[in-house]
This record gives structure tokens, C-alpha cells and sequence, in this order.
């Protein structure tokens, strides 16, 4: 289960059996659009709220308050005032209280070759120290990453909105195995994986595509790569030069 | 026009000379596609681990910045250089053109352009499934190289 996607799920399941019962004439007459916004707003408030933003959620409160200006007799501070302090409010809130700090997790392997999940501190702190480890995360941005690991056992790479170029040539199998897993969502990756290796490939799309040119070597002896390859309304393309 | 080679025992260097009445614009660009033919024989010495290699311009298909220096790409290796991206400008013949930031590709060696308005276009080479991704604000530079090569000039 997707802990993120918890309140926006609900917030959905919530609006369509509103719907379904409006519908069927067991919910009295609603103005959809505002009670929308209203419930998408809602779920914004309570994610601010999770993430100690006053900004986030002093603004949605504020934009809750405008769309129901008439209930709540406030046309007079609508929509300028209202939302100009409320946006002051958060920023000196946040500026005062401070907002939670996001904590990212990544999965990596040991040095036992045991996948476990850390901050990217842990995985970098475990790239320092044997040179194992590859994570990228490219947003909105064109890179290239060359993987010179002369013991590569994993790496992680996400591609988000942008176009990623990365280069295993150069890098050396640690004990005969490794693995990388790829994301792509909205965005172009290529992968360029030595044909001297062995690989075991899965693949999942939505919207996307993967597509895997040239062959890996077949020799059962030759070092594997495990690739485990997402691509969501993107294009994902791993050669094998 | 006379094309004549004249053989002198006594030269230290190869010369080429270019006799003109006037400097007009066929002259340049001919004095462009000479200098660029000499250049393309020129090489680069590169490293792959602890072995050294020497390959001519004309394998290169384009240089790119990384976290160690600078990497080069033929269509099959990447080897390392030492020389900095602005140096490799000076050095280069014409045909290497700047792309990106961290990017110098050579412009001879395209086989097509994908065009992106939104980002980064991306180039593919001939003979090699290698890609490199023009930022916008160089995609015209590019394309005006290319059409320079196309049209002779």
C-alpha cells in the first residue's frame, strides 16, 4: 500500500460514491463543483497539516473560505486580503516553526548483497565506502551519468519530466551479479549496458514504453545484470553496445 | 581554378597555400574544408583505465563533461581525456560544435535530429545507437552547422 496515495485515494472513492448516491437520489442537491474543490482542498489541508506546512495549509484553508464566501459572509475579504494574508501568515509561520523536513527513502544493497531501505545519506554513505551503490534521480533536467564502479552491485535510477543518458561501459560486475532498477515517468532515458553481460529483464509500462535493443551475451559464465525497468508516459530504451 | 601540388625536397613542413586576387567568401570556405581535412587527421591521445590510445578527431563522435573530467565517445568505447571542455573548443575542427553546457559533438558525424520544443532534443549518430541531447538554446548553432555542411559552405 502507497502511504502517500492513502488521502487522495479516499478523498476519490469519497467524491465518486457521493456521486453515485446523488445519482440515485439518496444525497440531496449539491453544488458539485465547489463541494470538489472543497474535498480536494480538504486532502491538501490534512497533507500540509502531516507535513507541518502552514503555508500549504493556511492558503487552502483561505481558498476553502473563498469558495464558500457567501456561507461564510466574507465577500467583503474575498479573494485578495484573504488570500495575501493568509499566504503571509504561512510564510512567516514557516519561517518561524519551521516545515518537516521530507525524509526520501531509497532501497539499496549491503555489503552482504541484502536489499534494505535508507535515507540517501545511508546509500551514499554505502557508495563512499565501496563504490557499489549508483543512485540518480533526474528531474526536469537532461544528464548523463557514467557508472565506472569497478564492484557495481546495484543502482537506482529514476528519470522524472526529463532525459537521461547512463553508461555501465566502464563498470565491473562485483561478484558475478547485480541489479538495477529504472524508472522513467514522463521523460526519455537511455541505458547502455555492456553486451559482454548477462541479463534477466522484467518490465513494466503504463502509458510508456521500454524498449531493449541489441542482445546480451548468453554464455552462462558472463557476469548477470537483474534489470527491473518502469516506464510511466515515457520512453525507456536499454542498449546492449 | 588550378589545383597544382608542387614537391620541394627541402620543406621541414607541409604547406598549403591558397593564391587569391581578392578575399572573397568561396576562398574562405575553402581554406574552411582544408583546414577541417588536415584537422581531421589530427589526434587525440585518450585513456581507458591505465592504457593510453590515440584516435583520430574524425572517429570522435562527441565529448561530454562527467563528475571525473571529460569523456570520449567513438561509436563502439568511451575513453577519458584531460583537456577541459573550452581547451577541446580551441583544438577541434570546425565541424565539433558546443551542444550543451557539457556537451561538444561533431557535427559531421549526425545521422538525425529529434526535435523537441518542450526540452532537450536528441541527436543520433551514424553507425552507433549512442544519443546526446541538444539544449534549446543550442539546437540553432546545430542547425546551422548542419546546413553550412550540407550546402559546402
Amino acid at each position: 500500500m502507497k502511504k502517500d496515495n492513502i488521502v487522495p485515494g479516499l478523498v476519490l472513492i469519497l467524491v465518486a460514491i457521493i456521486m453515485m448516491g446523488s445519482a440515485m437520489g439518496l444525497v440531496p442537491d449539491i453544488p458539485w463543483f465547489r463541494l470538489a474543490c472543497a474535498i480536494l482542498l480538504g486532502s491538501w489541508t490534512i497533507r500540509a497539516l502531516m507535513d507541518r506546512d502552514f503555508f500549504g495549509m493556511l492558503m487552502s484553508v483561505g481558498l476553502i473560505a473563498w469558495l464558500f464566501e457567501k456561507e461564510l459572509m466574507i465577500e467583503h475579504l474575498t479573494p485578495f486580503p484573504l488570500l495575501v494574508a493568509a499566504a503571509l501568515m504561512g510564510i512567516g509561520l514557516n519561517m518561524i516553526v519551521g516545515k518537516k523536513q521530507k525524509i526520501v527513502t531509497f532501497e539499496y544493497k549491503d555489503e552482504d548483497g541484502q536489499w534494505k531501505e535508507g535515507t540517501l545519506d545511508d546509500v551514499r554513505k554505502e557508495e563512499w565506502q565501496d563504490g557499489r551503490t549508483v543512485v540518480l534521480e533526474n528531474n526536469f533536467n537532461s544528464t548523463s551519468k557514467y557508472v565506472n564502479a569497478a564492484a557495481f552491485s546495484s543502482a537506482k535510477l529514476e528519470n522524472n519530466f526529463g532525459s537521461a543518458n547512463v553508461y555501465f561501459n566502464n563498470a565491473t560486475v562485483y561478484n558475478g551479479e547485480a541489479t538495477i532498477r529504472l524508472e522513467n515517468n514522463f521523460g526519455k532515458m537511455n541505458i547502455y549496458i555492456p553486451n559482454t553481460w548477462r541479463a534477466s529483464i522484467s518490465q513494466e509500462s503504463t502509458f510508456g514504453h521500454v524498449s531493449i535493443h541489441g542482445e546480451p551475451n548468453r554464455d552462462m559464465d558472463a557476469p548477470l545484470v537483474i534489470i527491473k525497468a518502469e516506464s510511466n508516459f515515457g520512453e525507456l530504451n536499454i542498449f546492449f553496445d | 581554378m588550378k589545383i597544382k601540388i608542387e614537391i620541394d625536397d627541402g620543406l621541414a613542413e607541409e604547406e598549403i597555400v591558397i593564391r587569391c586576387k581578392s578575399l572573397n567568401e568561396d576562398v574562405i570556405s575553402i581554406q574552411k574544408r582544408v583546414t577541417d581535412a588536415v584537422n581531421s587527421r589530427m589526434q587525440l591521445e585518450v585513456s581507458r583505465g591505465e592504457k593510453e590510445y590515440y584516435i583520430t578527431i574524425d572517429e570522435i563522435l562527441f565529448f561530454e563533461t562527467d563528475e571525473s573530467g571529460v569523456v570520449v565517445h567513438t561509436a563502439t568505447q568511451i575513453y577519458e581525456t584531460k583537456y577541459r571542455l573550452y581547451e577541446l573548443e580551441d583544438l577541434l575542427p570546425g565541424n565539433f560544435v558546443r551542444v550543451a553546457k557539457s556537451t561538444i559533438l561533431n557535427a559531421s558525424k549526425v545521422r538525425a535530429i529529434h526535435k523537441n520544443i518542450t526540452g532537450a532534443s536528441e541527436v543520433e549518430f551514424a553507425g552507433s545507437n549512442k544519443k546526446v541531447f541538444v539544449s534549446r538554446n543550442y539546437l540553432k548553432l546545430l542547425m546551422t552547422k548542419l546546413e553550412e555542411k550540407r550546402l559546402g559552405k
